[in-house]
């Protein structure tokens, strides 16, 4: 059951920490100033590297775990992982253009910042197809906007816990008013119904108290519980298929052998991560509170 | 083109510039330690600056080659979805061990950076130990699944689905041990040889502190006992070969009849099974094989002509082999011209000879990944699948081919120009 879940955690873990980094670069477009843009640089790097392994760590342990899934998902994915990765290299090109070349003038910082919300909606497809394989060009855009928005959700929520002003405050509103239209356009298939009407209420909550508070974390910790009852919600929903409708993960798992080996190697990198995980959120926040 | 050519070179592209980074990755950390270590027990400043500047080094190269990790995790289940279908199976627990070793590097080293006392300190440098380690286990699992590909053990076959897998013996299979301690340390040698090369070239362009001296000297020692590791393992991976792959030796040599006595082939033009005009070392090979001068080798006759690897594995090997002798003898004259105080040690020749062995390192990098790839053709999994099987049918390679090989120059043009900017701000600041 554990490892049955680690991919998603894996997921869960980049979605949050690479909505923040995909959405931050919008900020540095917006020119919020030499100490935003500092602040923002300071987590690029060296926060930038941690994110990325996630979205490898999602991807290897899928792989790993469900490896009789990958056939069946191929077909489906490999244009959107190629176009992926081309958006991710020019993203890398450009990250490092700008934060080791003084910022780089406007037009780059704007490039980087269309290129980074490109890359969730783009990334979101993949997920699309595990729990909704074949999708409608209604769906691929939902979950694209869905993406998009949420990228902003998190990153604004994270710089107005950071550093509280209305220009972020006004863009988490904004990501979650996005997160909500694209959750009714997904509300329309069976299977995401449900979860999609909760994460709706738990969403328009958060946006009520965040329009009448002005709570400096408000916005961070509600956007980071709204993400991760949603991937629990679409978790359950899925149950007990891996691709929805087309394998399920008793069919798509590896040998309980290999799963061990995998616990086993989970155990002793976790005894190391967590704590060190713990450590580094603590620096992190002093040192980018200055 | 056709897609198995163009996904061929495009999978070879991404991986011919990701080793490179994947190289420095885990190399640097271990000369990071080194410099704190010593500034630590000898308490000079100048080291600490160094471990410094390094980490700094590491940071953008990082960047850089965890995106080119990712592309390649992407191209892989993408262009070769008959491959993963077998390899995901049985290697999972390698890419998942590989994977996680990495997330702790990259955690750690991101604390590591963070938190950078003024002056050098033992739990700074205990939250280092990590960094390395990790960088080095990351290494073994993705080699030990490479390794896999030479020598799969440990699954059974059924109807074309890898079932009832024996993970610990696909982590740990025969080619193992030798493929990755062979690598490892060439990373190192590599490395250090790199890190070397651009002090030696810049001896004379800055200051000769005697900072700058014993820089040279300790890289120089680090490089040379890492060169007589690599020796050894070699060594011991010829062997390996002799024993479990001899159709990758006999090409390698162009041995075209398997007997004893067997002899060394250095250079030459390809003639049939074998090459002429080649430099001959009677029983040579024989004795690297097997220990005798009168040890049987395996030759090419032994395998079916449309099973056997292309004949230019034999160039990349004596390649591999001449630049690996190469680097231990410049690394012997170098430092015994310092060790004398020879007038000759400090002069540009000598210090740009030095520096060649940078660039003569990685390319004995490269040139050992292109023997162990293209020497396992014509499979993709030795004696279980072949490449033309192997990679996804479509024409994905060929749409794809130009784009990912520009994407990677300019990303490799921007991170050497990153590395400019940071090495001349730090100019600036001394």
């Amino acid at each position: 059951m554990i490892i049955w879940l680690l991919p998603s955690i894996f997921a869960c873990c980049y979605l949050l920490l690479g909505g923040i980094e995909f959405g931050l670069p919008l900020f540095l477009a917006l020119d919020g100033g030499k100490q935003r843009n500092h602040q923002i640089a300071q987590w690029f790097s060296p926060a930038w590297e941690v994110t990325n392994v996630f979205l490898v760590m999602s991807l290897t342990t899928f792989m790993a775990v469900f490896p009789l899934a990958i056939p069946l998902l191929s077909d489906t994915l490999r244009n959107w992982l190629l176009i992926s990765g081309v958006l991710l290299a020019i993203r890398a090109a450009l990250v490092l253009t700008i934060f080791y070349g003084h910022m780089g003038p406007k037009l780059l910082r704007q490039l980087l910042a269309v290129i980074s919300l490109l890359i969730p909606a783009v990334l979101a497809q993949v997920g699309l197809a595990l729990i909704l394989p074949g999708a409608t060009v209604v769906a691929a855009l939902s979950i694209a906007i869905g993406a998009i928005s949420l990228a902003l959700a998190l990153s604004a929520g994270f710089f107005h816990w950071i550093a509280p002003d209305g220009q972020s405050r006004n863009l988490w509103l904004f990501g979650l008013a996005g997160l909500s239209v694209a959750l009714a356009g997904l509300s329309r298939y069976d299977n995401l119904a449900l979860v999609t009407f909760v994460s709706l209420v738990a969403i328009s909550v958060a946006l009520l108290l965040g329009w009448l508070t002005s709570h400096r974390r408000l916005p961070l910790i509600s956007t980071v519980v709204c993400v991760i009852a949603l991937v629990a919600g679409l978790l359950i929903r899925q149950w007990p298929d891996v691709v929805y409708g087309q394998v399920s993960y008793t069919q798509a798992a590896t040998g309980a052998a290999v799963q061990q080996v995998i616990l086993i190697g989970l155990v002793a990198g976790l005894i190391l991560v967590i704590p060190a995980l713990f450590g580094l959120f603590r620096i992190l926040k002093r040192t980018l509170a200055g | 083109m056709n897609n198995t050519v163009a996904s061929r070179a495009l999978t070879g592209d991404s991986l011919g510039f990701h080793i490179i980074f994947a190289m420095l990755g885990v190399g640097i950390p271990l000369l990071i330690l080194l410099a704190e270590a010593i500034a630590l027990k000898t308490g000079k400043l100048e080291w600490y600056r160094d471990a410094r500047r390094w980490t700094e080094v590491l940071v953008i190269l990082f960047i850089a080659g965890a995106i080119s990790g990712t592309i390649i995790s992407f191209q892989f289940s993408t262009l070769w979805a008959p491959l993963m279908k077998l390899l995901e199976p049985a290697t999972g627990p390698a890419f998942f061990l590989e994977g996680f070793a990495f997330l702790i590097e990259a955690v750690f080293l991101t604390m590591y950076i963070l938190v950078w006392p003024k002056k050098p300190d033992i739990m700074h440098f205990l939250l280092g130990i990590p960094v390395a380690l990790a960088a080095a286990t990351s290494a073994f699992f993705i080699t030990s699944a490479n390794a896999f590909m030479n020598a799969p053990q440990g699954f059974n076959l059924k109807n074309g689905q890898v079932v009832n897998v024996h993970p610990w013996q696909t982590l740990f299979n025969p080619a193992t041990a030798t493929e990755t301690s062979h690598s490892i340390l060439a990373y190192y040698l590599a490395t250090t040889c790199l890190v070397l090369a651009f002090y030696a070239w810049r001896y004379h362009q800055t200051n000769a502190s005697p900072h700058a001296r014993n820089r040279l000297v300790v890289l120089a020692i680090v490089a040379f006992i890492l060169a007589l590791g690599i020796g050894a393992t070699g060594d011991a991976s010829g062997k390996y070969l002799a024993k479990n792959e001899p159709v990758k030796l006999a090409a390698a040599e162009g041995l075209a009849h398997t007997e004893s006595k067997a002899p060394l082939m250095m250079g030459g033009m390809p003639s049939g099974d074998s090459f002429k005009d080649a430099i001959v070392v009677p029983g040579a090979l024989s004795f690297l094989a097997t220990g005798s001068f009168n040890g049987v080798v395996i030759g090419l006759d032994q395998t079916a002509p449309n099973l056997r690897p292309p004949t230019i594995i034999h160039y990349f090997f004596d390649a591999m082999v001449g630049i690996g002798t190469m680097i231990p003898l410049i690394l012997v004259l170098f430092l015994a011209a310092w060790r004398w105080k020879r007038p000759w040690a400090e002069t540009r020749p000598m210090l740009w000879l030095v520096a060649l062995t940078g660039v003569l390192a990685t390319l004995a990098v490269e040139f050992g990944w292109l023997l162990t790839e293209i020497g396992r053709q014509p499979y993709a999994i030795r004696g279980i699948l072949l490449t033309s099987q192997a990679v996804t049918s479509g024409d994905l390679g060929v749409r794809y081919g130009d784009v990912f090989p520009t994407l990677y120059l300019l990303l490799f043009g921007l991170t050497g120009w990153a590395l400019w900017l940071l090495i001349r701000s730090k100019q600036a600041k001394t």
